[in-house]
């Protein structure tokens, strides 16, 4: 926590530097995380009333493809002007969120009764529209979803070509991108913290359910069974690619101790084999620590203790293999400590 | 500012433009968001350690679900007893007065509830699900008294929480879920209204809030559904009430105020979709509720809002 004093210190600190101006700017907008989580559910509650509304009395907006599209691009372009003036009215705010998901709601039905039977060309149009909306709308939740919707539906694409084995190898290489560069790329921090949030929390999301699960419902949505680049080999080639970008990181962090680095990372990502999923999590906590991300960092402590309980009840493997690998594992990880703190590595 | 961090302070500038976007990574240096190497080798250190014991750890079980049912009764209790036994030990060696004595014996609390369970798994009585968190909360007590740590005081009450609700469901109210809820609320009511004059901690406080909070919305939400007003009317108005007059007026606790302000909205749109009868074809109406439903919570947040620079200010 921060106060005014300190961060009255900070501003002469950057002041110092010339990086900012004299005055340091009045901070009178006090949102604590509770009350956003407040105004966004109580917005989505809103904006399902709205949505509801006009399913159940303007028919004729969903009667025809071209008014549904319409009506959702009418919507979503209110809201985009009033984001743009960048109302504080919490009213407002509050009521063009709910605008702009029930323009959504339009829009994606539209698409889904125009494109229905030419799937990949539906999810390709779903990912353009949603970076559109990334770019246009000046609200983190807004820029959240389209987000998690724009990937999701850019997954399904290449899912569609059978490259769903690699799709958590896309989604991390993402996010590694996105956390070790946050400061350093030219985009406005709503921007990249919206698409870090969104890509961790898909990657979480991937990482803990089943690829099975996600074969079926890929081939659901595509109405029949899709290819799988995948062979005996998958398992292994994921884990030399998690491998390349664990080495990544953590010469991005550091880069002094190289061969420190990449035995870590050849042990993380050989972990991938047989448990794979886990070296993902625990780059999230590296990752959160290594830019003081508390959000970040706790995500990752609680969704490797999260993986723990779906590894146990994951098929693919007896308890057996599984304990013989966690035992394994962990006292490699205790003896490595022990060599470092022998090695005086961790005193100053 | 108060409930800011160093990041989202310097993001706040880069919005406001204060901070030039190329300028942040310098001004995250500056203001040593990056942890320094001291820091990060105490973190490999910890990470190392805590991932070594949970891998260890999380082996051992697999190993033991894997043979459990090649197990002998003696192996099994046996191996329950030496991890409360083992515990125990670690409590004394650590003190019951340090954090690390106290986490012991939490552990140990939850391993009496594993010994339990599996008394009722060897030997079936059968007993009522509501009778092994009963008697667990009944057996750990001398110890939550003995720790005075909230944690195990909370551990404690959901075990309560969870026996009082399978008792009323198996004896009484069987599948009624509302009704099953209301000796939570009653529990949970009772439990804050004691912690607020006996303990300190702010989050505990914050939780047991949450579940009272929580159960009386479902109530009130499942019981306008039934069109039985009886407890929205009496009980739910005067919880408001009381929670705005403690956390507003006497002590000021603004997530407590905000999860009301949220049960209160969730309250109002389902008592006017029932009393309007929207879904007796006036759909219209769905707007109007839609738009109450914004405003309320507009209203909520510019409120908790400017409590929050009052409090700010009176720092």
């Amino acid at each position: 926590m921060i106060n005014r004093e300190e961060s009255s210190t900070l501003w002469e600190t950057l002041k110092a530097e010339n990086i900012v101006g004299e005055e340091m700017p009045v901070d009178d907008n006090i949102v604590p995380w509770f009350i956003r989580i407040l105004l966004g559910v109580a917005g989505w509650i809103g904006a399902g009333f709205i949505l509801l509304f006009i399913a159940l009395s303007m028919n004729f907006l969903i009667d025809s493809i071209i008014t549904a599209i319409i009506s959702g691009l009418v919507l979503c372009g209110t809201s985009y002007f009033a984001f743009r003036k960048k109302i504080k009215n919490d009213f407002l705010v509050q009521f063009m969120f709910a605008i702009c998901l029930a323009g959504q709601g339009l829009i994606y039905f539209g698409i889904f009764e125009l494109l229905n039977e030419v799937e990949t060309i539906m999810v390709l149009s779903i990912f353009a529209i949603h970076i559109l909306f990334f770019i246009l709308f000046n609200n983190f939740i807004l820029k959240l979803i389209s987000v998690i919707s724009g990937v999701s539906a850019f997954l399904f694409f290449i899912c569609s070509f059978g490259f769903l084995p690699y799709a958590s190898i896309v989604l991390f290489a993402s996010l590694a991108i996105l956390w070790l560069y946050e400061y350093k790329l030219p985009l406005k921090p709503i921007m990249t913290q919206s698409l870090g949030y969104g890509i961790t929390l898909l990657m979480i999301v991937f990482v803990l359910v089943d690829i099975s699960e996600w074969n079926k419902v890929v081939s659901s949505f595509y109405d029949h069974s899709i290819p799988q680049l995948a062979g005996v080999g998958t398992p292994v080639i994921n884990s030399i690619l998690i491998t390349g970008v664990l080495v990544w990181i953590g010469l991005t962090i550091k880069k002094e101790k190289t061969v420190l680095i990449i035995i870590f990372a050849v042990l993380l990502g050989a972990t991938e084999i047989i448990a794979p999923g886990l070296a993902i999590m625990i780059a999230l906590v590296i990752l959160g620590f290594a830019h003081g991300n508390l959000i970040l960092f706790f995500s990752g402590i609680v969704s490797t203790l999260g993986y723990m309980s779906y590894y146990y009840y994951k098929m693919d493997l007896s308890l057996l293999y599984k304990s013989i690998f966690l035992i394994c594992f962990g006292i490699i990880l205790l003896i490595i400590r022990f060599v470092l703190k022998k090695k005086g590595v961790f005193n100053d | 500012m108060r409930f800011k961090h160093i990041r989202q302070i310097l993001f706040d500038w880069v919005d406001n433009g204060s901070l030039a976007t190329f300028d942040l990574n310098k001004a995250m240096e500056l203001s040593k968001v990056y942890p320094t190497p001291k820091e990060g080798k105490k973190v490999l250190d910890i990470i190392l350690l805590a991932l070594g014991i949970l891998t260890l750890g999380s082996g051992v079980i697999f190993f033991f679900a894997y043979n459990w049912k090649a197990m002998g009764y003696f192996l099994k209790f046996g191996l329950v007893e030496l991890l409360i036994a083992g515990s125990l030990i670690a409590v004394w060696i650590k003190g019951i007065n340090k954090k690390s004595g106290k986490a012991a014996l939490t552990i140990t609390c939850i391993f009496t509830g594993v010994l339990l369970a599996l008394i009722g798994q060897t030997y079936q009585t059968g007993a009522d699900t509501y009778q092994l968190f009963a008697l667990w909360a009944l057996f750990i007590l001398p110890w939550v008294i003995l720790a005075r740590f909230s944690v195990i005081w909370l551990l404690w009450l959901l075990l309560i929480n969870t026996s009082a609700f399978l008792y009323y469901r198996t004896f009484v109210f069987f599948m009624d879920f509302s009704s099953n809820m209301v000796p939570v609320f009653i529990l949970n009511t009772i439990a804050i209204i004691i912690w607020e004059f006996t303990m300190k901690t702010v989050w505990i406080r914050r939780v047991i809030a949450t579940i009272c909070c929580g159960s009386a919305t479902i109530i009130t939400f499942l019981n306008i559904l039934d069109e039985d007003f009886s407890f929205s009317t009496l009980v739910y108005p005067l919880l408001i009430i009381a929670a705005y007059i403690f956390y507003r007026r006497i002590k000021c606790d603004i997530f407590i105020l905000a999860q009301n302000i949220l049960s209160f909205i969730i309250i109002t749109a389902t008592f006017l979709v029932m009393k309007l009868e929207v879904f007796d074809d006036n759909f219209s109406l769905l707007f109007l509720i839609g738009i109450i439903v914004i405003g309320l919570s507009a209203a909520g947040g510019w409120w908790l809002k400017k409590i929050g620079k009052e409090v700010q200010n009176d720092k």
